[in-house]
């Protein structure tokens, strides 16, 4: 059953990543962006990384998502419905991607993958998670947040109307 | 550093809304949520009464009337008729004067809790509401009892009443006062001291005194600027002048002077000093007379014009009769508060978010059969 | 619990055939389809009461044509709903339009998956329970900017702006309030938390007076997390004072403008399902989900004699007061208490933690999100986002800290180890 599901949402990632990019209408992209943040995170769930795939579904669909929805409702005028969006500069698109999608698929063959035995009994990665952060990792932990809260004032100061 | 300017974008406010108080539009220029610009559309509920004036009858008037300002009938037919009598010279029966003073009070106080009550929903209270209507409920039982109707009554006629009161209704509104004596405080938990209601509604929408005068601003809205003007107080008509009741002025006990909670706390204070010349009009009220004056079959009013102004529930509604001598009015133009209150929303509402100025048009109380007529 | 299903349902001949993937597919699709009916039958019922609350609030009688006491009227309406004709405006995207009230439901939908309705009733029993059912409530502003977006309608687009800018801002109050209480047992799982709050302690750890071990009881830090976040996940499910979404006297109906008949119905749906999540993710973070408020059965008698007390009390405050006798609190408490003291069964049973005690907790948090809404006004756009960001959030982040501060106060956790 484990594997119908995987390539269920594997099918799901690919087809909403291809409307993404393939699209004429902008919003119609945004929001099918949804479906691959939501497939990305069901693939997360069968790499056993449970906290990271709730993770990806607050980050990115509850705020990252939400964010480009603004992005395009506010810069375009919003009065008019149709938001189009135009493939400009193909070839330079295409020798970019095709580049990148080189070396992924060498790296792919490459490299020797450790494949589980038998199904691993599920496990949650929350607790080392949490530890690693508050542990080994904390004074990175800590520069990131500094760093966002640096620019969330930033923001802040920015977009006040009064200054 | 210059803000970023979104393009501004047009919305049409009405004539469907459910805050805009009848079939008002407003075509607000808004930038996000901002309002740069208020204009007010009228005329959907135009009905020609200033045209009908002039063709039918001084008493047929009457009825017409009470569907200007339909939630203020009695003061409207109260102003008609004593323009008429003054231009006739009619003089009316002391028992009619104090009956006509009950009616045009309750009245007052009926507009007042409509006006309380729809300011808290456009602010999103419901349930104040629902409170001020049963009160009204009371108050419209008793113009039933008295007139058979519950919204244009046409009981208030050129030269008197048109009957005389049933026996009971004393006793009923002596009861109504004794309850509704209470409510005002009710009103005051449940919405005036509310920390949201006061955060929604103070400081927002500030009419200046200088303002509301330039704009021909009255009634509530002008006392709540800080204005000390009442033409009951100020010239009185009828009896006012032999009762005791205050004046009630804006103080700006939340924030500024003319802003929406004083607009509205003014209205719920003259409430209270209505039904207080409601009460004392009952203790005078001569338990005898005559409900009609001796007025001629055919009112025809000698040759002339008169302007009559009265305090109705929004402010000083004046009527304009022209007389050429004949039964049919040559002209009644009708000077409408609510249209004069109207006119200032701009100046007032410009700048303030959409919520607001949701806020302060209910703030002004109009009513669209006034302004269109 | 769908593990269990599915070998239940192997342990018969009959249903052998599935094999044991069928099994628990069939296992997912009957816990699917009950939650489904749940989350139906909770708006239908919800709606009727709080037609009701508001009608007793109002002094008016509510729905009371349809059925006993109007009780059928909901479901007269979810009829009528269902065979309305179904209106897409002209210019409106069809394809947004279609799909966004399901985004909307199926994510207010979802979150039911990991709540535990008693010990044993969990149709997901997740590590990461409560940061699920934070993450899927967080999609739903995305189906309400798609269906505001694709009405073409400006009130529409006002709507769903409004609400997009509201439930992202009051995410981050919602998540600190109950991060404080998870830091309090250091996990996710909801079963643990709620295992966490058993049995009866002192009041804020040193008051000597007996309360259960709710984590409102926990410490004062926690007993304000709770209001915060009641706060917070009131503005998150889009409610009065928080409703500027839909804002009846100010944009018609927000982003619901342009929907009518089945689509409109949908919204209803997860409003209501939004709402018993935030009931119930109160009720087991802060109030001790599932569990009895008593510890054994001569808890339940003490407890149930104090409840009468009380309502004695109050019966004569309000009689005093208000001149009023309100019978109702007290018969009941009263009656309670007295079979608690005579039938041992009956007090055991209240003393038993279940479904019971989720629901009336529940019940009560959503009673609290009616009372709200029928006496408050609402508040405006900027007023809201400065309860969120200048209220609410440093409260928050001053009670996370506060909850380890004391809990190193309480030697509950130990700073040096």
């Amino acid at each position: 059953m484990g594997e119908v599901i995987f390539w269920v949402i594997w099918a799901l990632v690919a087809v909403s990543a291809m409307v993404v990019a393939f699209s004429k209408n902008l919003v119609y992209s945004v929001f099918s962006l949804l479906a691959t943040f939501i497939g990305v995170a069901g693939i997360y769930i069968f790499l056993n990384a449970d906290f990271l795939a709730v993770t990806q579904i607050v980050i990115y669909v509850g705020g990252i998502l939400v964010l480009l929805v603004f992005g395009i409702m506010l810069t375009n005028r919003i009065v008019v419905a149709k938001i189009t969006q135009s493939s400009l500069q193909r070839t330079t698109g295409l020798v970019v991607v095709g580049a990148i999608f080189l070396v992924l698929v060498l790296t792919l063959l490459n490299q020797t993958w450790p494949l589980a035995t038998s199904a691993a009994e599920f496990d949650s990665t929350v607790n080392n998670i949490g530890e690693l952060l508050f542990g080994d990792y904390l004074i990175l932990f800590e520069v990131a947040s500094v760093l966002l809260l640096g620019a969330l004032i930033g923001a802040a100061t920015l977009a006040r109307k009064e200054l | 550093m210059t803000r970023l300017n979104a393009e501004e974008m047009v919305l049409n406010m009405g004539p469907q809304h459910p805050s805009t108080h009848g079939v008002l539009r407003l075509k607000l220029k808004t930038d996000g949520e901002i309002v740069s610009h208020i204009e007010p559309v009228i005329g959907y509920l135009h009905r020609c009464f200033e045209k009908h004036g002039e063709n039918i009858e001084y008493q047929m008037v009457t009825p017409f009337t009470d569907r200007c300002d339909y939630l203020a009938s009695m003061n409207n037919a109260h102003a008609y008729a004593m323009a008429v009598e003054k231009l006739m010279g009619i003089e009316l029966p002391e028992r009619v004067e104090y009956l006509r003073i009950i009616f045009a009070e309750l009245q007052r106080i009926a507009s007042h809790l409509v006006a309380v009550g729809t300011f808290g929903l456009d602010v999103g209270a419901i349930t104040p509401f629902i409170y001020c209507f049963r009160e009204r409920e009371t108050i419209l039982d008793l113009f039933e009892m008295a007139s058979g109707a519950r919204l244009l009554y046409n009981y208030i006629w050129i030269g008197g009443l048109a009957h005389d009161i049933p026996p009971g209704f004393v006793e009923k509104a002596y009861e109504f006062l004794d309850y509704f004596d209470d409510r005002v405080r009710e009103y005051n938990r449940i919405l005036t001291g509310n920390k949201i209601f006061i955060e929604r509604a103070a400081d927002v929408g500030v009419m200046p005194p200088e303002v509301a005068i330039n704009y021909g601003v009255t009634g509530p809205n002008l006392r709540a600027s800080g204005v000390d003007h009442d033409l009951r107080r100020v010239q009185p008509y009828s009896i006012y002048d032999r009762f005791d009741f205050k004046t009630i002025v804006g103080q700006g006990e939340m924030g500024t002077v003319g802003d929406c909670w004083d607009r509205y706390y003014v209205r719920v204070l003259e409430m209270e000093e209505s039904a207080k010349i409601v009460r004392q009009a009952l203790d005078q009220l001569p338990a005898e007379g005559d409900v009609q004056a001796a007025v001629p079959k055919k009112i025809r009013p000698p040759k002339g014009e008169i302007y009559f102004r009265s305090e109705n529930p929004r402010g000083e509604l004046g009527y304009y009769i022209i007389s050429d001598g004949s039964n049919v009015p040559f002209r009644v133009k009708m000077r409408s508060p609510a249209f004069c209150n109207l006119s200032v929303i701009n100046e007032i509402g410009a700048g303030w978010m959409i919520s607001d100025v949701i806020a302060i048009l209910g703030s002004l109380d109009i009513v669209l059969g006034e302004i269109d007529r | 619990m769908i593990d269990a299903i599915a070998s239940w349902m192997l342990q018969f001949g009959a249903l052998n055939w599935l094999g044991e993937t069928g099994a628990s597919l069939v296992a997912v699709a009957l816990v699917g389809i009950t939650l489904f009916i749940f989350v139906a039958a909770n708006a239908i019922v919800l709606v009727y009461v709080e037609r009701k609350v508001s009608a007793f609030m109002q002094v008016r009688l509510g729905p009371m044509r349809v059925g006993p006491m109007g009780t059928l009227q909901t479901v007269a309406d979810a009829l009528k709903l269902l065979v309305k004709e179904d209106i897409i405006p002209q210019f409106a995207d069809k394809v947004l339009f279609r799909v966004g009230p399901w985004v909307i439901l199926i994510s207010a939908f979802v979150a039911f998956a990991a709540i535990p309705f008693s010990p044993t009733w969990v149709p997901a029993d997740m590590s990461i329970g409560l940061f699920y059912v934070l993450s899927v409530s967080s999609v739903v502003v995305i189906g309400i900017v798609m269906s505001g977006w694709a009405s073409n309608n400006k009130w529409s687009l006002y709507g769903a702006m409004r609400s997009a800018a509201q439930i992202v801002s009051y995410e981050i109050p919602v998540g600190l309030s109950l991060l404080a209480a998870v830091a309090v047992v250091g996990t996710l799982n909801l079963q643990e938390l709620i295992q966490a709050q058993a049995g009866v302690g002192n009041l804020f750890h040193w008051i000597p007076i007996p309360v259960p071990n709710w984590f409102i009881f926990n410490n004062p830090f926690l007993f304000i997390a709770a209001f915060v976040y009641l706060i917070a996940a009131t503005a998150e499910v889009n409610r009065t004072p928080f409703d500027i979404p839909e804002a009846e006297s100010e944009l018609v109906a927000g982003f619901m403008t342009e929907f009518s008949g089945i689509r409109w119905a949908l919204f209803f749906l997860s409003e209501y399902a939004n709402a018993a999540v935030v009931a119930l993710l109160t009720a087991i973070v802060f109030l001790g989900g599932w569990q009895s408020p008593f510890p054994d059965i001569q808890g339940a008698r003490i407890g149930m004699s104090v409840l009468a007390v009380l309502a004695i009390i109050w019966t004569f405050y309000v009689k005093v007061k208000a001149n009023r006798l309100s019978i109702y609190p007290l018969a009941v408490t009263v009656v309670l208490a007295v079979l608690a003291w005579l039938f041992p069964a009956f007090a055991q049973w209240l003393a038993n933690p279940g479904l019971l005690w989720i629901a009336i907790k529940g019940g009560t948090i959503i009673f609290m999100l009616m009372w709200f809404r029928w006496t408050f006004p609402r508040l405006r756009v900027d007023q809201l986002m400065y309860v969120s960001w200048k209220v609410l959030l440093p409260l928050a982040m001053i009670n996370l800290a506060g909850v380890a501060i004391w809990m190193w106060l309480t030697g509950a956790i130990n700073l040096v180890g």
